[in-house]
C-alpha cells in the first residue's frame, strides 16, 4: 500500500516529478494525491501483496540509513527499529492531518510503529492473537480521533487559479470529492461542478466518472474507486480537465499521460457533445432551466471573482437557448398592443377595452349615476358596465389583448381560467376576498407603490359548467354587481345558453376573426425571422385551412418548419392533415358532393365524410340542389341520371326514418351512401346555378302552420259540420269563405248581416276568417277577400265584436292572459239555434246566465280586437240590447 | 245561415235518403236498448257522421243535439299538457284523438276512463251508458289503438264507443273484432242526383236533371262535396242551366295542371318547378297519397299500356316508400323524375318509329 502512494507521488500533478524519499512533510501535503496509470494493479487482492510491497518500497529508498538492514527484513523485530519514512508511508494520511506540532507527531509515531507491524504479520500468517486484536482496535480509535480533529476548509485557499470553463463542459460526468483540496473547499468544488453541468455524487459507484482526492482522502473511497476503475484526479488534474473540456490549454500540458487525454479517448460520447454544443445546449436548457433559475436567485457565496464571471456568462446564453426551445406561439406572442393582429384602429375592441378600463374607476366611484345603455346603441363606451365580456372564436387574441391592455395601463391581473375550479363556493371564498386586496407587486419590484389597481380576468367563462363549477356563473354575476375592481370575462360563444344571464351585466365586445391578409403579413414576417421559406400562397392556404385562427396557423407553421429538411413529397400530406379537421359549411359540402373535379381526388370514404359534416342538413341540401347540377353525361342520359338520383334520395329518406324512429344511428353510413354519395356519383358535374338553402324546412313549417289553422277551424265549426279535419280543408273551406265574402262583395255594408250570420252559424272567430283565406289561397288565384272594400271589412269586424257571443275557445285563442277566468265557465251551453228544435224549459234560465257571462267575456274579446276605443266602450251596452232583442 | 250541407242534413234515421235498410237495422238496434261498440266505416262524404248523430238521437232523444264545446287537458307521462277540443252533449262526447298527434294514446286512455268511470246518476235518462264517438280512428297510432282495445272491454258496462273510420285497413284487427262494423258506402250517382233535386226542392229552386248529373259525376261520389258544389252553382248563376260552369275545387285544378306540365316538358329545370307545385299542394294539406292518385290518373291518359303499367308500378312503389319514409316530397319527386325518364324515352322511341 505504501508503495502505491509513493508511486502516486512520482506521477503526481507537480510539474516536476519529485523524488519520493526525501520529501518534506510540507511538500507532501501539497501533493494532494493520487490516481492514474499504476492503479491498474491495485485491483488485485491486497493482503497477500502487502508484504511484497513493503519490501519493494524499502528497496526504492536507497538513501535511507536503514538500507543495510534490508536482508534481515523478514524479521519483524528489525522493522521495529524503524525509520520515519516507513511510518509516514503507512500512516500518510494521519501525518498530513497533523499539521500541529512535530513533536506531537513524533509521539504518535513512536506509538504507531508497533501497531503497524502487527497487522502485517497477521496478514502473512493469517492468524490473530488477542493482543493483536486489541492493538487493532486501539489503532482504529486513534484514527477516528484524528479524523475528528482534522481541520476543515481548504489548505491554501485561493492559491490556484480556478478555470472558468465553458458552461456545461462537464455535462454527463459525475464527480465525487473526497479529502481536503488545496485551493478550494469541498462545497465550492461541488458548486463548480454543478455550475459546469456535472453531477456530484456522494457515493463511489459505477456511475461515478471521476474521484477527486485531496489530502486525507477517504481510504475506503479510494479503494472502491480503484476497484471500479474510476479515474482518480487531484485538484490540479481536475482543473486541467475543466480547461481541456472547455477547449483551453491545460496548464499541465507537459504531462502526456494526463487523465484528460484518456478521458477523451474513452468517452466518445462526451466528445460528441463537445462537437455539437448547440444540440446539447438545447437539451440541457430544456431539462435544467428550472435549476438554473434557482441558481440565479441565490448565488452561492464565492470568493473568486472569476467564478462569478463564469456565472454571468452562463446566464446570457441561457436566455437565448430558452427562446429557441419555445413554441412559436409563445415566442412570437405579442408583447405590445401594436403587435396584436387585427386590433388596430380607433374602433377596435382593443381600444374600446383600453378606454373602458381607463375610465373604470372614474365611472364607478359611486358619484356618477349611469344609465343602462340601449342594447342597440352603436357608440356605447360601456361605462355602465363593471364587467367586459370578450367573445370570439379561439385563436383571435382575446386573452392576449386583455392581458396586454392591463399591462399597458398598469393594472395587475388576477386570472382564473378553466383549469381553476370556479364553483360558487370557491368564487365566493377566494375571489371576493381578492377583489378587496391591494397588490404588493409594485412594492416588491422597486416601485414602492402599493397598487389598488387590479383586474380580475375570468378566462373561458363558458367552460364554467358541470358539477365542478356549479353555480359559478351566478356567483360571478353577483361578484360583478358589487365589485370594486374591473372584471374582464372571456368566452367563445356569446350566444350560448349558459352565457345568457351573464351577458346582461357585461360590456359586450365581440372579437371577429382577423382578415386573411392581416394574418398573412404577420405570419410572413415570422417566417422570415425563422428563416423558413414558404410561398405566400401556401401561407394563405394554411390560414384558410385553420379558419383564420392565428394560433393554429402558427402551430401548423412550426410543424412544417420542423420538417423543412424532409422531402418535399411529404409536405402535401402534412397540409392535408392540416385541412382535414375543418368543418365544412353545408354549402361547401353540397358543392363538393356534386363537383366532378373534387371527385377525382376523393376516395369513397372522403365522400362519405362529406355527409357527416352535418348529417341532418346534408340530405336536404342534396335534394334541393341536385337539379342545379349539369352532370358530365351525354344529354340523352340526363333524365335517367336525374331519376336515379331522385330514387337514391328517396331511399335515403327511408333510412333516415329508420334512424330517427328506431334510434338506429348505426345506419348513418348507409344514409350517407344513399343521400350523399350516390347522388354525387350520378350527378357528378358542375353547378350551373346558385346553391339554395333547402326549401323543405320552410315548406314544412308552412304546412304545419296551415294544418294547425285547419284544426282550429275544424274545432270551432265542429258542432255544425260533419266531417274530419281533412274534409274541412279540402271541401268546406272555400265554400264557407265564399258564403261570407260573397254578400260583402255584392251588397257592401248591407251584406254584413248575412256574412255575420254565416260566421255565427259556424261559430267562427274573427281570426278564423284570415285562416280560411290563407287555406284557400293558391298561387295565381285571386284572393276573394281583397276584392272586398276596406270599409266593409272594418264594419264587419266592428259588427262582429258587437254581436257575436264569446265561445269557450275565444278566450283561449284570444287574450291568453284572461284565459284562466274564461276557462272557469267552460261548461256553459250554447244552443245550436237551427238544430235546437226541441227547446227544453230550463233553456231560458241558462240564457240568462249566458247574458252575464257574455258581458264579462265581451270585454276580453273586445280588447283583443283591433276595433277603436269608442267601440269598446259601446260594446257592452249594445250587446246587452242585442241579446235581449234576440230573446 | 248555414250552408245547405249542414242545413238539410237529416236528423232522424227515418229521414235518411239512402241505405234505408241499414237505417232500419240501426233503429232496431236501438229498440233493443243496448248495443255493442260500433264502427262506422266508409269514404269521406258518405254520411257516417250523419248516421251516428241520427242513431244517438234515436237513442237519447233531442237532448243529444244540444252540443257544447269543451277543451279537455291531458297530461302526458312526460308532463306535457295536451289540449283537446271535444264536442259533447249530456249523453255523449265526440273526440278526435288524432288531434293530439303522438300523444293520442294518453287522450284515448284518460278520456275514456274519465267518462266511463262516472255512472249515469240521472236514472230518468234513457240509457245506462254514455256514448263516446271517436272520429278518425284510422289515424291513431298503433300505440293508441292497442290502448283502446283494453279500455273498450273494461268499461263496456258504462259506455259504448262508436268509431268513425275511413278505411278499416288501418285499424288493428283487435279493434275491428270488438266492434260491430257498419259499412256506410258512398252514395251512387243516381242517389246523389235525387238528393240534389230533393235539396233544391226544399230550397224551392228548380234544377235541371243534366246539371244534377254533372255535379254528381264531378263530386267523386262525395255527397258533401256535391251539395257544396250545388250551392256554389246557385250563388254563381240562378236560374240553373244544364251547361253552366261548375266550380271545381282549387286543389283538384292545381293537381291536374301539375300533371299536364309534367307531360309537357321533361327536363331537370321543369322538375324543379314541379317540385314547387308539389310543395304547394302538400302545404295546402292535400294528402300525399291523393296527390299520387291525382297525378297518376292524369298522367296515364296519354300513355300506351306498357307505359301505364310502368307508371303504376312506380307510383305504387314510391307511395309505399312515402308511407315508410318521413319526407313526402322526396318520394313524390322521385316518382315524377322516374316518370319523366320513361316518358321521355317513350317519346324518343315514337319519333324513331316514325322514321
Amino acid at each position: 500500500m505504501s508503495k502505491d502512494i509513493r508511486s502516486f507521488f512520482s506521477v503526481g500533478a507537480k510539474k516536476k516529478p519529485i523524488p519520493p524519499a526525501p520529501e518534506s512533510p510540507k511538500q507532501k501535503r501539497k501533493a494532494s494525491v493520487i490516481s492514474s496509470d499504476e492503479e491498474d494493479s491495485p485491483a488485485t487482492p491486497k493482503e497477500p501483496t502487502k508484504k511484497r510491497k513493503t519490501t519493494e518500497k524499502v528497496d526504492k529508498k536507497p538513501n535511507l540509513s536503514k538500507l543495510k538492514k534490508e536482508p534481515e527484513e523478514g524479521d519483524t523485530s528489525k522493522l521495529m527499529e524503524e525509520d520515519d519514512e516507513l511510518e509516514k508511508s503507512l500512516m500518510e494520511i494521519d501525518e498530513s492531518t497533523i499539521s500541529t506540532t512535530k513533536k506531537d507527531k513524533r509521539v504518535t509515531k513512536a506509538k504507531t510503529p508497533k501497531s503497524e507491524k502487527k497487522p502485517k504479520n497477521d496478514l502473512n500468517d493469517s492468524v490473530l492473537s488477542d493482543e493483536e486484536r486489541f492493538e487493532r482496535k486501539r489503532m482504529a480509535a486513534m484514527m477516528y480521533q484524528k479524523f475528528k480533529n482534522r481541520p476543515t476548509g481548504a489548505l491554501n485557499p485561493g492559491s490556484k487559479e480556478v478555470p472558468k470553463g465553458k458552461p456545461n463542459c462537464l455535462a454527463g460526468c459525475t464527480f465525487l470529492i473526497t479529502g481536503l483540496l488545496e485551493s478550494i473547499e469541498r462545497d465550492e468544488g461541488n458548486q463548480i461542478i454543478k455550475d459546469l453541468g456535472g453531477k456530484v455524487s456522494t457515493v463511489v459507484g459505477k456511475k461515478l466518472n471521476y474521484l477527486i482526492t485531496g489530502e486525507e482522502a477517504g481510504l475506503k473511497k479510494l479503494a472502491t474507486a480503484e476497484e471500479l476503475g474510476v479515474k482518480i484526479l487531484n485538484e490540479d488534474q481536475f482543473f486541467d480537465l475543466i480547461r481541456m473540456k472547455s477547449g483551453e490549454k491545460p496548464l499541465s500540458d507537459n504531462n502526456n499521460e494526463s487523465p484528460e487525454v484518456k478521458v477523451k479517448k474513452e468517452s466518445p460520447e462526451i466528445k460528441k457533445e463537445k462537437t455539437s454544443p448547440k444540440k446539447v445546449k438545447k437539451e440541457i436548457s430544456m431539462t435544467e432551466s428550472p435549476k438554473k433559475k434557482i441558481k440565479k436567485e441565490d448565488p452561492s457565496p464565492k470568493k473568486n471573482d472569476s467564478s462569478k464571471e463564469v456565472k454571468r456568462e452562463e446566464t446570457s446564453p441561457k436566455k437565448l437557448e430558452n427562446e429557441e426551445s419555445l413554441a412559436w406561439v409563445d415566442k412570437y406572442k405579442p408583447t405590445d398592443l401594436k403587435q396584436i393582429i387585427g386590433q388596430q384602429g380607433p374602433a377596435s375592441n382593443c381600444n374600446k377595452l383600453i378606454n373602458w378600463l381607463k375610465n373604470w374607476y372614474s365611472n364607478h366611484d359611486g358619484k356618477k349615476k349611469l344609465q343602462r345603455p340601449n342594447p342597440w346603441a352603436k357608440n356605447d363606451d360601456g361605462s355602465f358596465y363593471k364587467c367586459a365580456l370578450l367573445s370570439g372564436p379561439p385563436g383571435v387574441g382575446k386573452t392576449t389583448t386583455a392581458t396586454l391592455v392591463c399591462k399597458e395601463l398598469g393594472f395587475d391581473t388576477v386570472e382564473f381560467n378553466a383549469s381553476d375550479t370556479r364553483s360558487k363556493k370557491l368564487l365566493k371564498e377566494q375571489v371576493s376576498e381578492l377583489l378587496s386586496n391591494k397588490s404588493l407587486y409594485g412594492y416588491f419590484h422597486g416601485q414602492d407603490v402599493v397598487s389598488k389597481k387590479h383586474v380580475l380576468l375570468m378566462d373561458e367563462v363558458d367552460g364554467m359548467a358541470g358539477n365542478e363549477d356549479r353555480g359559478g356563473i351566478q356567483e360571478l354575476i353577483s361578484l360583478i354587481k358589487d365589485s370594486s375592481i374591473p372584471i374582464i370575462c372571456m368566452c367563445n360563444d356569446r350566444n350560448h345558453q349558459k352565457m345568457r344571464s351573464l351577458v346582461n351585466y357585461c360590456y359586450d365586445m365581440r372579437f371577429n376573426k382577423p382578415q386573411v391578409n392581416q394574418i398573412k403579413g404577420a405570419i410572413m414576417s415570422i417566417c422570415f425571422k425563422e428563416k423558413f421559406k414558404l410561398p405566400p400562397a401556401k401561407v394563405e392556404e394554411i390560414i384558410l385551412a385553420t379558419n383564420n385562427d392565428i394560433r393554429q396557423t402558427l402551430n401548423h407553421l412550426s410543424l412544417l418548419s420542423a420538417g423543412k429538411d424532409l422531402d418535399l413529397k411529404t409536405k402535401p400530406a402534412e397540409e392535408k392533415t392540416a385541412e382535414k379537421d375543418l368543418k365544412l359549411g353545408p354549402w361547401e359540402v353540397v358543392r363538393k358532393v356534386f363537383s366532378s373535379e373534387d371527385h377525382e381526388k376523393m376516395s369513397f370514404y372522403d365522400k362519405c365524410d362529406l355527409f357527416f359534416n352535418d348529417y341532418s342538413m346534408a340530405p336536404l341540401f342534396a335534394q334541393q340542389n341536385y337539379l342545379q347540377v349539369a352532370p358530365k353525361a351525354p344529354k340523352n342520359e340526363i333524365p335517367e341520371r336525374v331519376a336515379l338520383t331522385a330514387d337514391a334520395l328517396s331511399l335515403g329518406d327511408l333510412v333516415e326514418k329508420r334512424i330517427r324512429s328506431n334510434m338506429a344511428w348505426s345506419l348513418l353510413p348507409t344514409q350517407a351512401v344513399f343521400s350523399s354519395v350516390m347522388p354525387g356519383e350520378y350527378m357528378s358535374g358542375r353547378f350551373t346555378g346558385q346553391i339554395n338553402f333547402p326549401g323543405w324546412l320552410g315548406k314544412n313549417s308552412k304546412s304545419n302552420k296551415r294544418s294547425r289553422m285547419a284544426q282550429e277551424i275544424h274545432d270551432h265549426t265542429r258542432i255544425n259540420t260533419s266531417g274530419s279535419r281533412l274534409s274541412i280543408r279540402m271541401d268546406y273551406a272555400p265554400f264557407i269563405l265564399n258564403a261570407i265574402v260573397n254578400p260583402l262583395k255584392k251588397h257592401g255594408n248591407d251584406g254584413i248581416e248575412e256574412a255575420l250570420n254565416v260566421i255565427k252559424e259556424y261559430r267562427l272567430l274573427r281570426e278564423d276568417i284570415d285562416s280560411l283565406i290563407e287555406l284557400t289561397t293558391w298561387p295565381g288565384k285571386k284572393n276573394p277577400w281583397e276584392s272586398v272594400d276596406g270599409k266593409v271589412k272594418a264594419a264587419l269586424t266592428r259588427a262582429y265584436n258587437k254581436e257575436v257571443m264569446a265561445y269557450t275557445y275565444s278566450a283561449i285563442s284570444g287574450v291568453k292572459k284572461k284565459a284562466s277566468a274564461a276557462a272557469a265557465d267552460e261548461n256553459f251551453v250554447i244552443d245550436g239555434e237551427e238544430e235546437g228544435g226541441v227547446v227544453s224549459e230550463d233553456e231560458d234560465d241558462e240564457k240568462v246566465e249566458n247574458d252575464t257571462l257574455i258581458k264579462a267575456k265581451k270585454k276580453t274579446v273586445a280588447t283583443s280586437k283591433k276595433g277603436s276605443s269608442d267601440d269598446k266602450k259601446k260594446a257592452p251596452a249594445k250587446t246587452k240590447a242585442g241579446s235581449k232583442t234576440k230573446k | 245561415m248555414a250552408l245547405w250541407v249542414d242545413k238539410h242534413r237529416p236528423r232522424d234515421l227515418s229521414k235518411l235518403d239512402y241505405h234505408k235498410v241499414q237505417a232500419d237495422q240501426l233503429k232496431n238496434l236501438c229498440k233493443e236498448g243496448d248495443f255493442p261498440h260500433l264502427m262506422f266505416y266508409g269514404p269521406s262524404g258518405a254520411g257516417k257522421k250523419t248516421r251516428i248523430m241520427c242513431l244517438l238521437r234515436e237513442l237519447y232523444g233531442g237532448g243529444v243535439e244540444r252540443l257544447r264545446n269543451e277543451t279537455m287537458t291531458f297530461t302526458t307521462p312526460s308532463n306535457r299538457k295536451v289540449e283537446i277540443m271535444t264536442v259533447s252533449s249530456n249523453y255523449h262526447m265526440e273526440v278526435n284523438p288524432s288531434d293530439a298527434g303522438i300523444y293520442d294514446r294518453v287522450v284515448v286512455v284518460d278520456l275514456i276512463k274519465q267518462v266511463a268511470q262516472t255512472h249515469q246518476i240521472d236514472t230518468a235518462g234513457q240509457r245506462e251508458f254514455k256514448v263516446i264517438v271517436l272520429s278518425e280512428v284510422d289515424e291513431l297510432t298503433k300505440d293508441a289503438q292497442h290502448a283502446l282495445r283494453r279500455t273498450m272491454e273494461k268499461y263496456v258496462a258504462t259506455c259504448r264507443i262508436i268509431l268513425s273510420v275511413n278505411s278499416t285497413s288501418r285499424v288493428i284487427p283487435a279493434i275491428r273484432s270488438r266492434c260491430l262494423g257498419i259499412r256506410v258506402a258512398a252514395p251512387t250517382e243516381e242517389e246523389i242526383v235525387s238528393i240534389l233535386q230533393f235539396t233544391c226542392k226544399k230550397e224551392s229552386l228548380h234544377i235541371p236533371e243534366g246539371l244534377a248529373q254533372r255535379i254528381a259525376q264531378q263530386c267523386d261520389r262525395n255527397l258533401r262535396r256535391a251539395i257544396l258544389m250545388l250551392e256554389a252553382c246557385k250563388v254563381q248563376q240562378y236560374p240553373f242551366t244544364i251547361n253552366q260552369e261548375i266550380t271545381e275545387l282549387d286543389w283538384q285544378m292545381y293537381l291536374r295542371e301539375t300533371a299536364n306540365q309534367i307531360m309537357l316538358e321533361q327536363t331537370p329545370a321543369k322538375l324543379e318547378k314541379i317540385r314547387e307545385r308539389l310543395y304547394e299542394l302538400l302545404s295546402q294539406g292535400v294528402p300525399p297519397d291523393m296527390i299520387f292518385k291525382g297525378l297518376v290518373q292524369n298522367l296515364v291518359l296519354n300513355c300506351d299500356m306498357e307505359l301505364k303499367a310502368k307508371t303504376l308500378q312506380f307510383a305504387a312503389s314510391y307511395e309505399h316508400r312515402m308511407h315508410n319514409g318521413s319526407k313526402h316530397i322526396f318520394h313524390l319527386e322521385a316518382f315524377v323524375a322516374q316518370f319523366m325518364n320513361i316518358y321521355k324515352k317513350y317519346l324518343a322511341d315514337m319519333v324513331m318509329d316514325d322514321f
